[in-house]
């Protein structure tokens, strides 16, 4: 066995540079999966992390339909015995930007752990609650203390509450939001008495559910689709990884024929062989699965920052910036690496087991396989196609849009080697052109050898395109979206009423149109649901960008108390212009218009403020926006207005500048898919450079006959990039459609069931011919290898071949 | 009951509240109680205790309890306690109305059999009406325990109280006095002087039914009430303290503790009689032995104790009905009945603290 073994290792000794390419094209594979792999794991920690911490994603809630539980209505259900933990949260402009400020009662609420750490940490000598409760302090997010330092209040960290959470003590929330009667949820505590009478009775207009939706629930509801996303990019990019394995194991068997017809006469037994094979791929496999955890560590570090910012960003998401080494991540890694070796490697067992039983030298040429083994492939590739398509069309959903995706992508794959071998027989051969005839039945022949590497490249290119599609397209429509739906010239979010009393009289002196905007959080459908309130302006009918509306809408609005709602909550309750939607109990609305809202996963309503007004219900201003007058300056206006009001320089933004802040963190998520997408190119382009190796070896016995017909070795050179390119224009052009494909479910199913939303779908040829140019220079890169090597070929080698001829 | 409030009360004032802190605790020692009383009213001797006002809250000191204990008996003969108390701790002397009241509310309830220890706790914020103290009638609430009466007084009175595995339902009907302990209710409690107010009720009748997991028990018995406010009863060397509450047969009873310190032990407490006419023991005078141990929740406690009162001719041994009675709240004690015999015959109630 083990000369067995030390016979078949020999060979690669020889062979270093295949040797390598196989080894570091299965190391980059694994590098891609684990390091989406070591990111999803550490966000997922830091989601689990969080929801420990905050501790109440997991306890049933009661809330109450307009979002307000009367405090009597809590101490009433307490006095029945039951234990809850109460909850107020609402909005809160302690600075520039308003927050979600959560007041919790720290006697009962899970959170008050944390809450105990960061008070014994920041000042061990005093005793906690009582600092807590009578020295007025607020917990937030380490990155966001500095936003809250003119706030007044003792501020703590907290690292596990989302960015823009601020948690502090019932009696302190309560007052700073004005709402001393008012709670937003009861926690059900999980230890309750015997004997209670059911919620059902003693508060029936309180529903049970869990804690979704408010600032402690659960992120992963929301990062889901985004996680799903990385992973199914780390799955492809290993999935072509593989690709390369493969060409090279079968390849390196191939070379070693001799060797093997040599152990099987001399009486080593078949299973000996399997077994040496066996052996060998698994080094190979820890050896390069070893290497990519390496890579892959590395590469996570360096992508983490652009994710954690992402989900921030975008998500509101609390993830840390900082990696660490979990054992089970290595040894999914390894298994990853060995699993994928192995079925990587099954065409070579069953190529060993037929080499093993005929004792004819001869090479099994796949290149003579007939016509119908592509029309099998296709036929299966279409089936997949098929399937995937009918699952996605049948069962919308996050998943089983994956699924659709997974079934167009792969059934794709297996139809590319049929479509180009039908191609081949549609390029005009001439009597006048021999080589031209020649080289195209010669690439006939090669393409078995090539096929994997080729589906590798369709699929990377496939992805490129319609990843890039889809965030191109999401970008375009969002600058667009944003440009239109800021309104305004100017943006103050006034911090007291006084203040805004100020600001609308300022306005109306200096002949500025104010722009007020008003809001109350409610509930419908057993979801959150956030009311605006606006004024009757004409720049509304002007600019505001409506998805689908009835006629005089704007009248509807501010005129008949109609109201228009988000994507959304459209999508959600299944809402078009013309339904009635309720907005809080006894509390319904006819939908004007839907308009959309990208970025923000929960329901909202804009309605007139007179609408807003009757109902009686605490609203808050969230916003006064300003038009300044035809001509005006607006740094001008920007400045009249601080200096009239005496306001800070943060307190008056420009739209020009939200616009840009709201690009950039737009840019900043979307930096991941961009360096993945390059990263699987890169590995589909390798895998083309190992087949082309791996056919080299094969391709002399089949050019030397030419070359003695008198075509020079340059020509021959030529030949060769010219098929590797021939070959890439044409699965290229089988990629452009499918990647168009899925762009197309990305953004009109996967986006609309993982945020309610549907992007418009944008096509960006200039996009197309750069990566069109991108794929030849990849093909003519990995072509230039081999036909280096023919340039430099020595006649006696060429020569050599009829004398080798056995 | 000074012994248990004042763990409560610490624990309270010391914002251990979430479990798993008592290291906190530990590290941070009594300190609360041993500091100034940082603007709270203090008890000062001579001050005669008015009632029903007494009764009610005392929202200018620290710390306050309404600390009942009982007794009791089934049909079969079975003996069993009960323990009912509701804490008040103040962050700041007096009252602001809603969730801005410095007061916060505590509860205890208990029963235990000879096998099995049931118990729960309570918290709450002063202010919204979840937990406090009123009169007309009197009332002392936490969540749905409560201890009622049908007026001012304290001479009748309904308990109730639940945990998720018990609770109980009993009539309270006083058989003698109130009594002031100390000098008139000025209870000192060391010999640097911090003293508390302290009147009781220990003549009670109980009747009722309690709820366990193996059905319901009509149960009757005698029980104990205890009133108590401070804001700075303890020396700061104190460290535990052991708790004494005995009705001894012939109708006459004893209150008193032992308040364990590095610098010695202070001893004191009061001899009821069964009329109802009270006896200070001097400082000293009662002397308590641990006799027999028990290993409860990880650690020794003294389950048994011989104690003494040579100016009664008092000598007794006191014996835990069920050693196991520990309170695993968020400041652990142990409190639980007790059979007393020798040269008196009784039952009673102990509370030990201080034993990590």
């Amino acid at each position: 066995m083990r000369l067995t073994l030390a016979t078949l290792l020999r060979h690669w000794r020889r062979m270093p540079l295949q040797l390598g390419l196989m080894i570091a094209g299965l190391a980059l594979a694994t590098a891609l999966w684990s390091a989406v792999q070591a990111i999803n794991g550490e966000a997922r920690a830091s989601y689990a992390r969080a929801v420990e911490q905050l501790g109440s994603a997991q306890l049933p809630a009661l809330t109450a339909p307009d979002g307000h539980i009367p405090l009597a209505t809590y101490v009433s259900l307490r006095r029945a015995g039951w234990q809850l933990s109460p909850v107020l949260e609402g909005r809160w402009s302690p600075g520039r930007r308003p927050v979600t400020l959560m007041g919790v009662d720290v006697l009962s609420h899970p959170v008050t752990a944390a809450m105990a750490a960061a008070e014994a940490e920041a000042d061990p000598d005093a005793p906690p609650f009582a600092t807590v409760m009578q020295r007025e302090t607020l917990f937030a997010h380490p990155d966001h203390l500095p936003d809250l330092a003119g706030s007044g209040y003792r501020l703590l960290p907290l690292p596990h509450l989302p960015p823009d959470v601020v948690i502090g003590d019932l009696a302190l929330v309560a007052t700073l939001l004005d709402r001393p009667d008012a709670l937003t949820r009861l926690l059900i505590l999980p230890e309750q008495p015997t004997g209670l009478t059911p919620l059902a009775e003693l508060a029936p207009n309180l529903r049970v559910g869990r804690v979704q939706d408010g600032v402690a629930g659960d992120p992963q509801r929301l990062t889901r689709s985004f996680h799903l996303n990385l992973s199914a990019f780390g799955l492809l990019s290993f999935a072509v990884g593989l690709f390369i394995v493969q060409g090279s194991v079968t390849l390196g068997l191939e070379q070693r024929r001799g060797q093997i017809q040599t152990l099987r006469c001399l009486g080593v037994p078949l299973s000996q062989l399997m077994l040496a094979l066996a052996i060998e791929l698994v080094v190979f496999a820890l050896v390069a699965g070893l290497i990519g955890l390496v890579i892959g560590y590395g590469l996570a570090g360096l992508l983490l920052p652009d994710v954690t910012a992402t989900l921030r960003g975008l998500y509101g998401a609390p993830v840390d910036g900082e990696l660490t080494l979990r054992p089970g991540w290595v040894l999914s890694g390894l298994a990853m690496s060995v699993g994928g070796t192995l079925l990587a490697g099954t065409q070579a067992f069953l190529a060993l087991r037929r080499m093993a039983r005929s004792l004819s030298q001869a090479p099994v040429s796949g290149a003579r396989r007939g016509a119908h083994h592509w029309l099998r492939l296709a036929a299966g590739g279409l089936v997949l196609m098929g399937l995937g398509t009918l699952i996605g069309g049948i069962w919308p959903g996050l998943l089983t849009g994956f699924v659709w995706l997974a079934g167009l992508m792969v059934g794709a794959a297996l139809l590319l080697p049929a479509l180009l071998h039908a191609a081949s027989h549609l390029i005009p051969t001439g009597p006048d052109s021999p080589l031209r005839a020649w080289l195209i039945a010669d690439s006939r022949l090669q393409l078995p050898g090539l096929s994997l590497s080729l589906m590798a490249l369709c699929l990377a290119v496939a992805t490129n395109i319609g990843v890039g599609t889809m965030v191109s397209s999401f970008r375009l429509t969002f600058v667009d979206w944003i440009d239109q739906r800021l309104l305004a010239d100017l943006y103050v979010q006034p911090e007291t009423e006084t203040m805004e009393a100020e600001l609308m009289h300022w306005a109306q002196q200096a002949g500025v149109r104010a722009l007020p905007r008003y809001q109350i959080d409610s509930r419908s459908g057993n979801a959150p649901l956030r009311l605006f309130g606006i004024t009757d302006d004409p720049r509304y009918a002007e600019e505001w960008p409506l998805l689908r509306s009835q006629p005089d809408v704007w009248t509807r609005l501010f005129d008949q108390g109609e109201i228009l709602i988000n994507e959304q909550l459209a999508h959600r309750q299944g809402l078009s212009p013309g339904s009635v939607v309720e907005l809080a109990p006894g509390w319904s609305a006819r939908v004007a218009g839907v308009y959309a809202d990208y970025g923000n996963p929960d329901g909202q309503a804009y309605m007139s403020i007179d609408a807003m007004r009757d109902r009686e219900m605490p609203m808050t201003l969230s916003q006064i926006g300003l038009v300044a007058p035809a001509g005006t300056s607006i740094e001008d206006l920007a400045q009249e207005l601080r200096a009239a009001l005496a306001l800070p320089p943060g307190a008056v933004i420009r739209r020009d500048a939200i616009r840009a802040t709201s690009t950039a963190i737009f840019d900043r998520t979307f930096v991941v898919t961009g360096a993945l997408n390059v990263l699987t190119l890169a590995v589909a382009g390798f895998a083309m450079l190992t087949s082309f190796l791996s056919q080299w070896s094969r391709r002399l016995p089949q050019l030397s006959p030419l070359w003695a017909m008198g075509v020079t070795r340059r020509q021959l050179a030529l030949c060769e990039v010219l098929r590797s390119l021939g070959f890439a224009a044409g699965t290229f052009l089988l990629a452009l459609p499918l990647g168009l494909l899925l762009a197309w479910i990305l953004l009109a199913h996967i986006n609309l069931e993982a945020f309610g939303w549907r992007v418009p779908m944008t096509l960006f040829p200039d996009d197309w011919l750069r990566l069109f140019a991108l794929t030849l220079l990849a093909a003519a890169v990995a072509a230039l290898g081999p036909a280096t090597r023919l340039l430099r070929l020595s006649p006696a080698r060429l020569l050599g071949v009829f004398s080798h001829d056995r | 009951m000074i012994a248990s409030a004042v763990v409560r009360t610490c624990a309270l004032a010391l914002g251990v509240l979430v479990g798993g802190a008592p290291t906190v605790v530990a590290a941070q020692g009594y300190a609360g109680l041993g500091t100034q009383a940082e603007g709270f009213t203090v008890p000062t001797p001579g001050q005669s205790l008015e009632f029903p006002a007494d009764h009610a809250a005392h929202p200018d000191y620290r710390i306050e309890w309404w600390y009942l204990t009982a007794t009791l008996e089934t049909a079969s003969g079975a003996q069993l306690g009960v323990q009912w108390t509701l804490f008040r701790s103040a962050l700041a002397p007096g009252t602001a109305p809603g969730w801005n009241s410095p007061q916060v509310w505590m509860g205890h309830a208990a029963v235990t059999t000879q096998q099995q220890h049931y118990y729960a706790e309570r918290l709450a914020r002063g202010g919204i009406g979840q937990a406090g103290v009123s009169l007309d009638p009197f009332e002392a609430w936490i969540d749905d325990w409560a201890m009622t009466s049908m007026d001012n007084t304290l001479d009748g009175l309904s308990l109730q109280a639940r945990g998720d595995e018990f609770g109980y339902d009993l009539s309270l009907r006083a058989e003698g006095p109130l009594v002031l302990h100390g000098e008139a209710g000025y209870s000192v409690k060391s010999a640097q002087g911090q003293a508390s107010y302290y009147y009781a009720q220990p003549g009670y009748r109980v009747s009722g039914t309690v709820r366990l997991p193996e059905g319901d028990l009509e149960v009757t018995g005698k029980a104990w009430l205890d009133r108590e406010w401070s804001s700075q009863p303890l020396a700061a060397d104190q460290s535990g303290w052991d708790w004494f509450s005995l009705h001894l047969d012939g109708g006459d009873k004893l209150m008193g503790f032992v308040l364990r310190s590095d610098s010695g032990d202070f001893s004191s407490g009061t001899w009821i009689e069964a009329d109802g006419t009270t006896s200070p023991l001097a400082p000293g005078s009662l002397a308590a032995e641990p006799r027999g141990w028990s290993a409860v929740a990880g650690r020794q406690v003294p389950t048994s104790w011989r104690v003494s009162l040579p100016e009664r001719d008092l000598a007794v041994e006191v014996r835990a009905l069920n050693p196991n009675a520990w309170m695993g709240t968020v400041f652990p004690y142990w409190e639980g009945p007790v059979e007393v015999s020798g040269s008196h015959q009784g039952r009673g109630y102990l509370e030990m603290t201080g034993y990590d």
